[in-house]
């Protein structure tokens, strides 16, 4: 297991997440860190081999080994790592809202700086896929760039919603690296260069994602959920009501494989095994984890585990090596705990047969009174008849002037369903719902509407509370219910819709397919009365509860070609993803497209962002001015005070006021243009990745590269001209 | 004893749930080995346990004698008595009305059934050899037997009379008996619902004594031979635990409350208390599994030998977490030794650290051995248990899926039942204004649903791991899952209410265990939830705000303390309806600090209180139940418009303290961006920051204290018949500008209040005569 090491308290605030560890000399690690300030913290164990100069770094009056570093930007994220083939020596990356900054730390001086008008949420520095060198690759609002030891810009991306976390890795074992990339919209997505090669839809907004061995990952959601992936497929997951600020794959045990350390908001750490999720150590800090780390920290050639908390506090742990017996004390304690656990497990053994016995005795004795009644508070005791079933339907409630999928239960005899809950992920605000009608509505069936708010498949777990009325005691019915991906569209049998409401946007591509398949993949998919047989031609409508918008399928059975027609390109992209690749894994589709709607948003949104751009150089200039005069009012008010002209000194300030509160008033123009501008960039990134989802494999790539290019050269008309058609 | 003493557990047995205090020592044993530790525990199966420890380092247990389980025999309480030669005795209540003695051997001497009481037993107390003192929920009755009860074996009424009894006003909650030295007789006493200690003498209360909070255990200590003194503890649901030193005379008792412990911040409710008088030691076990060593200071007395000082509060001294909460604490091993029970019928024993001693080596390796053959024991049982438990699941899903017929009922349909398990709930008012639930079950927790028909907010705690997720609606209904971890069997969660609003609150406890099953909880909640009874005198100045409300009608005594049960917590559940003609209560609130008396006869029932939200509700509610009961009453009311900024006065310094620490925050924060050079400079700064925030003992929530002062007027306007010049709606609209008016006008200066309150009239357009 682990012990401590060395603990160190650096008295600062650091913010979680913003740490890293690096070697900048190439051979001592150092811990960097950003405080709450938006300072960059650097913490030298040993203050070896300093070459600070007094230009950028201020010794503070505490802690003598630790110096600071001014960026004065929001800094955003942080990370270290060896950007040059040719040096061991790591350089500092800072991401802040609008740029990207690298600091060789050794010599003081920046390498390079570039701004990047999506931002940098998350850092991380390595090699990807074939690309030589190593790059620094900054994830921002829904888009990824990578830059080179010089700052050439050698990679780029979308992705679906503001990147939160990144992390470099060879899932598939082809020696290069893939990058994973956690994002807000839910989604942990593996890409391949610039192709997505795995997605996997999580439950909340990923926190942070770490690779562990082979072709397994650990991913932390903002919910409170840790888990851990083998490629596509989940391993384990578990929630607590703390939030996992970081995890780390390290090998606690000397048995090979490394452990998921997570480190809580609780100020908790604990090491998982990787493959159950089995609890094999445990330690506390004082506050919340900020980082967990691997070092040698103290020099002393093993290396450490080295934990960070938010008010400083650094402790570091070593495996016990595996020759060195374990201490007595411990031991006693353990066989203790040992004792104890069996203990509770036979008393909980021993409840459970009394259950069943009791069962038998009540069943087999002839007290009419337990039959049919509500029981009190007192009683012993609460009986069902044993033959008590709960039924449950799924039934499209189109009807209604809200429409949802109405969940029916319904109990066989005079039993009534006091209430029920619903545990499922991505439906509800929380992880479940309760329905407990009013005591006077009370009955055998209870009839629950349910609205998924998004397009993905939900499993329903739900738990019934089944007993007589005005019991104290009841059954619980547990059961499973599966909604699939597009349970929210009910499928509309007359097709005489009006002109006006046919939707204007289409996706046609050419499947090569049998109709007979893809009926099997409506029927899986979508919430049916009954199920579609085989059919020539496919010709289907579905109408959307949400919004009540139609949704169209047409397929030629001959030439195999498929249209889908909808005005949101959102969701043909969902369906052509699940078709195309969860259903019949198609390695590459390329379609033609038109969505006219979402095109001339593109368009608007292009000519917006370049009057921003315009705007904001005109606002920088003004600011650059009056700070000029700013400067200069306070050193002819400090002359004034050192003259005692009081009188003139008041009027400076006066001035300096006026000029100050302009300065604020034309910053707070431009930050308003900044976001305005952000969220546009936002838009557009959107719009691409929409488009390049109604695509599969390369064709997808193809259409992210087009795009970036064409958003390079300026060139609108042809942006439009590649969506639509995939070629430029 | 080393200061700050490292607690090690180790485990003995498991028993089946037991109640308060029923672990007690035969023998404690002795420090150096020499003496054998002997116990005896009695469990809800009403199976009793006498066990004797083995010496130390082994952890095993050794069976005295064990009885076979009773089927209506519950122990709710266990007492060792020695009879002349020193002998221990083994007392214990079985059930509602039994009462049974054994020997240390096993061997039963003694029986007695109570066929008489109308309530089961809940304390006894045997004074050897003749007196016996029963307490039910209210009734305390004193019984005297004849000599040869003892050694005729058989129990027979005849040799049994009753002495004396008396019904307490309020459920009882603790009860012992103490030695009045100086008229050298027993005295009784017991602790009641309604906040009040009550010693008896004969058929009376004697005395009352208002405590801290709802004591539900008492504790004497031995009396020092040359003072006429008892000292007294008890500890309360709060988690208080505090000190009364009795003076007794010949027919008069002083009684004087010493000290209380903790000062401030929530603890849980204690459960037990035991002394260890020899090294000044005081032990607390609590609902929440905390067992807690504090020890009290020692004088140098004249003659230079060492006494213990117990009429200064005691220290912590250390502390140790079971996670289950306690039902018996015994000293055994002169003090080296704790032996601890828990709710579920765990028994452990907590020793001191004793790394440095030298002979530790060498019996390490035979309790090592001890250890492995419990585990392997341990181990075998479970195997086998889990066998016998796949045939029996096997047998109910066949049940349940209808594959087999119950045999002897061919033609009645066969019954799944769920048996219940124990679950200890308690929904505790604390100082903050703010309850606590907590929920103890028997077997894990999967899942709490809480379910309450008003609005109420749920504040979680950190001690909870379950994940707590809220419904989404419209509705006022409140709907809330928390989903517990592994092996979770508390429950704590802080509620808040808002006075004037009654309804229902459910919990639902869903269990971990096959066959799955779920409980209810049923709490109603008052009008005035947030009011607690009140003994000491109201400030002379409060007197002069008062609202009166007086309703009279033809209604009885009984009428009204149904309402009262309706509207206020703590009213007793029955009234003694011969001797009281006229009966009175005094309330607090613990949010306002305004008081409420009550007092009611036939026909007639008077509140009079300086907050008018607080009559404004018992009118609305009063009114409401007789008219549903088809009473008719009139009803009379004086409004002192005064006692609206008289509240406000008693609310103020909570406002201040309140906004100055938001203040004070937003401050802090800035300073602290303010990287200062200088340490001295910064160290004065961050100084001078704390000394202006004064610790803060008690939290309020700002928009709590905003949303009183906008109830406060309204009730105004409503009893004043005002409506017309407020709705409510509009009142909604003003609440911003009204937080305005209260947030620029509360500060430091002396006679703020006074203007906040002239503001506030103002404001609500009320003119006040000076």
């Amino acid at each position: 297991m682990l012990k401590t090491v060395f603990t160190i308290n650096l008295n600062e605030k650091i913010q979680p997440g913003q740490v890293a560890v690096g070697k900048f000399d190439g051979i001592n690690p150092c811990i960097v860190a950003v405080t709450t300030s938006d300072k960059v913290l650097l913490h030298n164990p040993l203050r070896r081999s300093q070459q600070t100069s007094e230009r950028r770094w201020s010794q503070p009056s505490a802690g003598t080994d630790v110096t600071f570093l001014n960026v004065n930007q929001t800094i955003r994220s942080l990370t270290v790592g060896c950007l040059k083939t040719d040096s061991e020596a790591d350089v500092l990356v800072l991401g802040t809202p609008i740029s990207i900054l690298t600091y060789d730390v050794m010599n003081n001086v920046d390498i390079f700086y570039r701004e990047i008008p999506d931002g940098a949420n998350a850092l991380v520095v390595g090699k990807i896929g074939s690309i030589e060198s190593p790059l620094a690759i900054a994830g921002g609002n829904c888009a990824i760039q990578g830059f080179d030891a010089v700052g050439n810009d050698c990679y780029w991306t979308v992705t679906g919603d503001n990147i939160t976390t990144l992390a470099l890795w060879d899932i598939d074992g082809d020696q290069q690296n893939e990058l994973i990339v956690g994002s807000e919209d839910y989604d942990i997505r593996v890409f391949k260069e610039e192709s997505i090669f795995l997605e996997m839809s999580e439950t909340d907004s990923i926190k942070c994602v770490c690779p562990l061995i082979g072709d397994c990952f650990a991913y932390a959601l903002v919910n409170g959920t840790v888990g851990v992936y083998s490629k596509k497929e989940r391993l384990w997951r578990i929630k607590s009501k703390n939030q996992a600020i970081c995890i780390l794959g390290f090998d606690v045990n000397n048995d090979g494989r490394p452990e998921l350390i997570t480190g809580w908001s609780s100020g908790k750490i604990d090491a998982r095994n990787m493959e159950t999720g089995e609890v094999i150590f445990k330690d506390n800090l004082n506050s919340s984890i900020a980082a967990i780390m691997t070092a040698d920290y103290n020099l002393d050639g093993v290396v450490e585990l080295v934990v960070i908390s938010v008010s400083g506090e650094i402790k570091g742990y070593q495996t016990n090596s595996g020759t060195e017996r374990p201490q007595p004390v411990l031991d006693i304690t353990y066989e203790q705990e040992t004792i104890r656990d069996l203990m509770k497990r036979k008393q909980n053994l021993l409840l459970e047969l009394r259950n069943y016995e009791s069962n038998v005795q009540f069943s087999s004795s002839t007290e009419p009174l337990i039959h049919g009644k509500a029981s009190t508070e007192d009683d012993h005791y609460g009986a069902i008849p044993a033959d008590t079933q709960l039924k449950s339907a799924l039934i499209l409630n189109i009807e209604d002037s809200k429409p949802s999928v109405d969940l029916t239960l319904q109990t066989t005899n005079e039993t009534i369903i006091r209430m029920v809950v619903i545990f499922a992920e991505g439906i509800f605000k929380g992880e479940s719902h309760v329905v407990h009608p009013p005591e006077s509505e009370v009955s055998g069936t209870l009839n629950i509407p349910l609205r998924p708010p998004k397009d993905m498949p939900i499993d329903l777990h739900i738990k019934s509370i089944v007993g007589y009325k005005g019991s104290y005691h009841f059954h619980v019915f547990e059961l499973s219910r599966h909604l699939p991906r597009f349970s929210m569209y009910a499928l509309r049998k007359n097709t005489n819709f009006p002109e006006s409401s046919k939707p204007k946007g289409w996706v046609n591509f050419n499947l090569g397919e049998k109709v007979s398949r893809i009926c099997l993949w409506l029927n899986r998919n979508f919430l049916l009365v009954e199920e579609f047989e085989y059919l020539e031609n496919l010709d289907v409508t579905f109408i959307s509860l949400r919004d009540n918008k139609l949704l169209i399928f047409e397929m030629d059975g001959k030439s195999g070609s498929f249209t889908i027609r909808t005005n949101s390109m959102e969701i043909a992209g969902q369906v052509v993803q699940s078709l195309a690749v969860e259903y019949l894994n198609l390695p590459d589709l390329s379609s033609t497209v038109d969505f006219p709607g979402e095109i001339e948003n593109l368009k608007k949104l292009i000519t917006k962002v370049e009057e921003m751009q315009s705007v904001r150089a005109s606002i920088d200039a003004d600011i650059a001015e009056n700070s000029v005069a700013v400067r200069s009012l306070v050193v002819r008010s400090e002359d004034a005070r050192l003259l005692r002209e009081w009188k003139m000194v008041k009027q400076l300030y006066m001035d300096l006021n006026v000029l100050n509160r302009e300065l604020i008033h034309e910053y707070q123009i431009r930050s308003h243009n900044h976001q305005d501008l952000v969220d546009s960039l936002k838009q557009i990134n959107v719009i691409i990745q929409k488009a390049a989802n109604l695509r599969v494999g390369p064709s997808k790539t193809k259409i992210v590269q087009l795009c970036r290019l064409a958003i390079k050269d300026n060139n609108l008309n042809s942006l439009a001209r590649i969506i639509c058609r995939g070629e430029a | 004893m080393n200061i700050g003493a490292k607690l090690n557990r180790i485990d003995y047995l498991q028993v089946g749930l037991t109640s308060q205090n029923t672990l007690k020592a035969l023998s404690p044993g002795s420090s150096d080995n020499h003496l054998t530790v002997i116990a005896v525990i009695g469990d809800h199966s009403g199976s009793i346990h006498c066990f004797s420890l083995r010496p130390e380092p082994s952890t095993l247990v050794n069976t005295i004698f064990r009885t076979l389980p009773n089927p209506n025999g519950k122990v709710n309480c266990l007492q060792v008595a020695r009879d002349v030669i020193g002998s221990p005795k083994i007392l214990i209540a079985f059930g509602s009305s039994m009462i049974r003695g054994y020997t240390g051997k096993g061997k039963q001497f003694f029986g007695l059934q109570l066929n008489n009481l109308t309530e089961p037993i809940k304390h006894f107390q045997i004074i050897w050899p003749v007196d016996v003192y029963i307490c039910g929920y209210y009734i305390y009755n004193h019984y005297v037997l004849t000599p040869d009860t003892w050694t005729d074996g058989k129990n027979s009424n005849s040799s049994i009379q009753s002495k004396h009894f008396y019904i307490s006003p309020s459920k009882i909650t603790g009860f012992i008996v103490t030695f009045n030295s100086v008229s050298k007789r027993p005295v009784p006493i017991i602790s009641c619902e309604d906040r009040l200690i009550r010693i008896l003498k004969n058929s009376t209360c004697q005395y009352e004594i208002e405590t801290c909070g709802i004591p539900c255990v008492l504790f004497s200590l031995e009396r020092s031979s040359k003072s006429s003194k008892v000292n007294l503890l008890y500890g309360t649901i709060e988690g208080k635990v505090a000190l009364i030193s009795l003076d007794f005379g010949f027919n008069e008792v002083n009684a004087e409350h010493k000290w209380q412990i903790p000062d401030k911040g929530y603890r849980s409710q204690v459960n037990c208390i035991t002394m260890m008088e020899s090294t000044g030691e005081l032990y607390i076990g609590r609902s929440d599994g905390l067992i807690e060593v504090w020890v009290f200071m020692e004088t140098l007395e004249s003659n230079g030998s060492l006494l213990i000082n117990v009429d200064q509060s005691p220290t912590l001294l250390t502390d140790y977490n079971c996670g289950e909460s306690l039902t018996s604490i015994c000293i055994c091993r002169e003090g080296t030794l704790i032996l601890c029970c828990t709710f579920t019928g765990l028994i452990f024993g907590l020793n001191r650290d004793q790394m440095n001693s030298s002979n530790y080596e060498q019996p390490q390796i035979v309790s090592n051995r001890d250890m492995e053959h419990k585990i392997n024991s341990l181990k075998t049982e479970i195997d086998q248990l889990e066998k016998k438990l796949n045939r029996k699941r096997e047998f109910y899903q066949n049940l349940t899926s209808g594959l087999i017929l119950n045999k002897k009922q061919k033609n009645s349909p066969s019954y799944s039942t769920l048996p219940y398990f124990t679950i200890n709930d308690s929904l505790i008012l604390h100082d903050d204004a703010s309850y606590i639930l907590a929920l103890e079950s028997e077997v894990a927790i999967d899942s709490v649903i809480v379910q309450s028909d008003i609005p109420i907010e749920l504040i979680d705690s950190e001690r909870n791991s379950a994940v707590y997720s809220l419904n989404e609606q419209e509705s006022p209904q409140v709907l809330a899952t928390f989903r517990c971890q592994a092996n979770t069997t508390r429950f704590e969660i802080k509620m808040q209410f808002v006075e004037g609003q009654a309804g229902t609150l459910r919990l639902y406890i869903l269990t971990r265990m096959n066959p799955k099953s779920c409980q209810v909880k049923i709490y109603y909640i008052k009008a005035l939830s947030l009011h607690k009874r009140n003994y000491h005198q109201i400030d002379q100045e409060s007197l002069h705000f008062v609202n009166k409300l007086h309703i009279y009608g033809s209604f009885g005594l009984i009428d009204c303390l149904n309402w009262l049960q309706l509207c206020l917590p703590e009213v007793p559940e029955r009234i003694d309806l011969i001797n009281s003609t006229s009966i009175e209560y005094h309330y607090l609130s613990t949010l306002m600090g305004t008081f409420l008396e009550i007092n009611f006869y036939k026909g007639s029932l008077i509140f009079q209180s300086n907050n008018l939200s607080t009559i404004a509700i018992l009118k609305d509610a009063i009114t409401r139940e007789a008219t549903k009961k088809s009473i008719s009453i009139e009803v009379n009311l004086h409004i002192n418009e005064n006692s609206l900024g008289h509240t406000i006065r008693k609310l103020y310094p909570k406002l201040k303290q309140l906004l100055s620490e938001k203040r004070i925050d937003l401050i802090k924060e800035a300073v602290k961006d303010l990287h200062v050079v200088e340490p001295e400079i910064a160290e004065s700064l961050s100084q001078e920051l704390e000394s202006n925030s004064n610790p803060i003992l008690i939290h309020f929530n700002l928009e709590r204290l905003y949303g009183l002062i906008t109830d406060l007027f309204l009730d105004y306007f409503k009893l004043e018949g005002l409506t017309s010049r407020l709705t409510v709606s509009n009142v909604r609209g003003k609440l911003d500008e009204l937080i305005k008016l209260i947030e620029s006008n509360v500060n430091n200066e002396d006679n703020q209040v006074d203007i906040l309150v002239e503001k506030l009239n103002e404001f609500w357009g009320i003119k006040t005569m000076s």
